[in-house]
């Protein structure tokens, strides 16, 4: 079962957003490990490499469309419950370091170390208000606080393969992973802004031509 | 927003925008004026923090707060100040759906967050409200701020997504509109941006447009430098002109704001002294005259919130001297310079816009002065002091009020006039002979969709040359009469 890894490296602050708060402290938590480690979720990761994906497959010409549709097909999966429409990557969560996660769970567990510790020292808070256009001053009930991951972090996620990937699967992955460059909440306002890495053993190395290969129909 | 074209190989049948061309935008943000950009953080020995970056000592300028600076300014250009938000504005199209709206589409602009090129330099500014029954400090109402020093530099970057289905010359439109606001240094941001602080300006720009439908430029979107901060060496040219570098013309589109901008040139007849309550290092005087760094210096400055102040105390005094007994004219006052009802909790911001102003020419003298004690005539035991007021010096006041009414221009004249003639001081220690101005010239532009009107009135040799008395005249008049209820309007 062959491994690739695909390192994401923030360049600004992010919110992995999980849908909750802290009642009287946050309106937005990051998701976050029993560890207080943040991460990003393997579903939501194959959501957004899949997107990039379909942006980019979208505006290429006809035959290298539809090519390229049956790749992405094959290694993100269709929709409907049946084998055959079953992706063929596993997406695992981003994580921080497995090493420095066990030491500190090794600490919380000695309880030198607690989860709210850990967390608030990867994390920060940050506040915002909406101004009323009319009346120039603070919007009623616009004063929210989200929490952002610090940005310079890198998380890293295992890409797993139950068969060796094709020249194109891989391919397309790496260029989803060039293209991805905006994740988490409050994305379009500067938060998760990221740059991806994908690792592996015998990547093909002319990716780009090979996916901008200008084929006429 | 469903695919057209379906085949059997297909597995997505989402909702997908399909994105066919991406612009992507660079620009170096400058300060012009001192800016306080919060972080809401209550633990600070400051009422108002700086937001930091999270992992260096840089400031921070949230993509969050660039998108809405730019979105207020877009939809005042389209609309005039003061318009709610509507579904088909520009301001909508480009920065995505109404905040009243659950279900609005996200926006086609990526705004990115922007860290201060270097570690800046932090200005400590403090203000006290007067109490405009007493003339002395209010109790209670003593804050202090800290701010960026003018100088600062942000490097911006902002990404624009353009559908298949989008109107492609209106987004262009709207977001030249908007980076024209920040070109021009229209655009204010941060707290007290109607006191002076906040201005900026963007000088150069880097365009890069991607049309994806093209497979070789579609792969240069996919080699471009993303996390590079700053301008790129790389081929677009840097351009002075947003709307050149868009290749976006603005003909069609009229400014739509309404707006009175009013500049008069001073000299201090005197002294002057805003005292800054800064703690002074090694052996200055007791109190020294607030200055501000301006391009690495610092200047002596004159902060619009003290200017304000002493404008609207004034003015309130015109009205309440006019108004017949039994009548009230509060409400043109706080039409005028902003209110906050704490019982209701309601609060207006102000439309009178006044900018901090730097006094050249100045020198500092030091002064030392003592209490004399009434009673045997002699100085008094431990009441000698020193202070640093600025001496001479002049300076341009600049204030702009939003959507004016022919009487508030009036009332905005008579101040004009005490300033002028020194009857109304600025500054501390009024009391003693001190910020007292002597008018040089003064320009009144009003711009309203696109008309332009012109006054001026200067001092030449001891007279006065106006440009058109009696056009400023019945502005007088329309303040009367509104005050006397003879017009609402």
């Amino acid at each position: 079962m062959p491994t690739y890894t695909l390192n994401i490296h923030l360049l600004s602050d992010t919110t992995f957003g999980r849908g909750d708060g802290v009642a009287g402290l946050i309106d937005q938590e990051v998701e976050h490990d029993p560890y207080g480690f943040p991460y990003l979720r393997g579903r939501t990761l194959k959501g957004l490499l899949s997107e990039e994906c379909d942006n980019l497959i979208h505006t290429l010409p006809g035959n290298q469309k539809i090519h390229w549709q049956e790749v992405a097909g094959e290694l993100f999966g269709k929709p409907g419950s049946s084998l055959d429409t079953m992706g063929a990557i596993h997406v695992g969560d981003a994580c921080l370091p497995e090493d420095l996660r066990q030491a500190v769970a090794y600490q919380i567990s000695r309880e030198k170390l607690t989860r709210s510790e850990i967390l608030d020292s990867l994390t920060t808070i940050r506040r915002q208000t909406a101004i009323n256009p009319e009346t120039g001053v603070p919007d009623k009930g616009s004063l929210r606080s989200a929490r952002v991951v610090l940005r310079g972090l890198t998380f890293t996620a295992g890409l797993s393969f139950e068969q060796q990937p094709t020249d194109d699967q891989l391919c397309l992955l790496m260029i989803a992973a060039k293209a991805l460059r905006y994740l988490g909440s409050g994305r379009n306002r500067g938060r998760g802004h990221v740059r991806c890495h994908f690792h592996g053993e015998s990547l093909p190395s002319n990716y780009l031509d090979r996916f901008f290969a200008v084929q006429e129909a | 927003m469903t695919q057209t074209e379906l085949s059997s190989s297909q597995r997505i049948k989402r909702n997908q925008r399909e994105i066919i061309r991406r612009v992507i935008v660079r620009g170096c943000l400058r300060l012009e004026s001192p800016t306080c950009l919060g972080s809401g953080d209550a633990d600070s020995p400051t009422d108002m923090p700086l937001l930091r970056d999270s992992i260096s000592q840089r400031a921070l300028l949230t993509g969050s707060a660039i998108a809405g600076a730019l979105r207020n300014y877009l939809r005042d250009y389209e609309h005039d100040y003061g318009a709610g938000e509507a579904s088909d504005d520009l301001a909508t199209e480009l920065f995505g759906a109404m905040r009243r709206d659950d279900d609005g589409d996200q926006s086609p602009l990526i705004a990115y967050d922007a860290v201060s090129s270097t570690v800046p330099t932090l200005e400590l500014r403090d203000g006290v409200k007067i109490d405009s029954k007493t003339g002395t400090a209010s109790n209670k109402a003593k804050y202090d701020l800290e701010v960026l020093a003018a100088g600062t530099e942000f490097p911006l970057q902002f990404e624009l997504l353009i559908n298949r289905q989008a109107d492609q010359p209106k987004l262009l439109q709207g977001l030249a509109i908007a980076l024209q606001g920040l070109e021009n240094g229209e655009i204010t941001l941060g707290m007290k941006k109607r006191r002076g602080f906040g201005r900026c300006q963007v000088s150069q720009w880097q365009v890069w447009d991607f049309d994806l439908t093209d497979p070789v430029q579609s792969r240069q979107w996919v080699e471009y430098d993303h996390w590079t901060e700053g301008f790129l060496p790389e081929p677009p040219v840097k351009q002075s002109s947003i709307l050149d570098a868009l290749k976006v013309s603005l003909d069609e589109l009229q400014d739509q704001r309404d707006r009175l901008i009013l500049q008069a040139t001073f000299a201090i007849n005197g002294s002057l002294l805003i005292r800054s309550g800064q703690a002074s290092i090694g052996r200055a005087p007791d109190v020294v005259q607030l200055k501000s760094y301006r391009n690495g210096e610092l200047k002596p400055v004159l902060p619009g919130t003290s200017l304000a102040g002493v404008l609207r105390h004034r003015a309130e005094r015109i009205v309440n001297t006019l108004v017949d007994s039994g009548g009230s004219a509060n409400s043109l006052i706080s039409d005028l310079f902003g209110n906050v009802n704490e019982r209701a909790k309601t609060a207006k911001s102000s439309r009178l816009i006044v900018q901090e102003a730097e006094i050249n020419n100045t020198h500092d003298l030091v002064q030392n002065r003592i209490a004399i004690d009434r009673f045997t005539g002699g100085a008094l035991q431990g009441a000698l002091f020193d202070e640093q007021p600025i001496f001479g010096g002049e300076f341009t006041m600049c204030i702009e009020l939003r959507q004016p009414k022919n009487y508030e221009i009036g009332l905005l004249l008579l101040l004009l006039k005490d300033l002028w003639t020194g009857d109304l001081p600025v500054g501390g220690e009024s009391s003693i002979g001190r910020g007292r101005l002597q008018g040089r010239s003064a320009k009144i532009c009003h711009c309203h969709q696109g008309q332009k009107q012109e006054w001026t009135i200067d001092q030449v040799d001891h007279k006065l040359q106006v440009s058109d008395t009696e056009a400023l005249e019945t502005f007088v008049s329309a303040l009367l009469d509104n005050i006397a209820g003879r017009n609402a309007a």
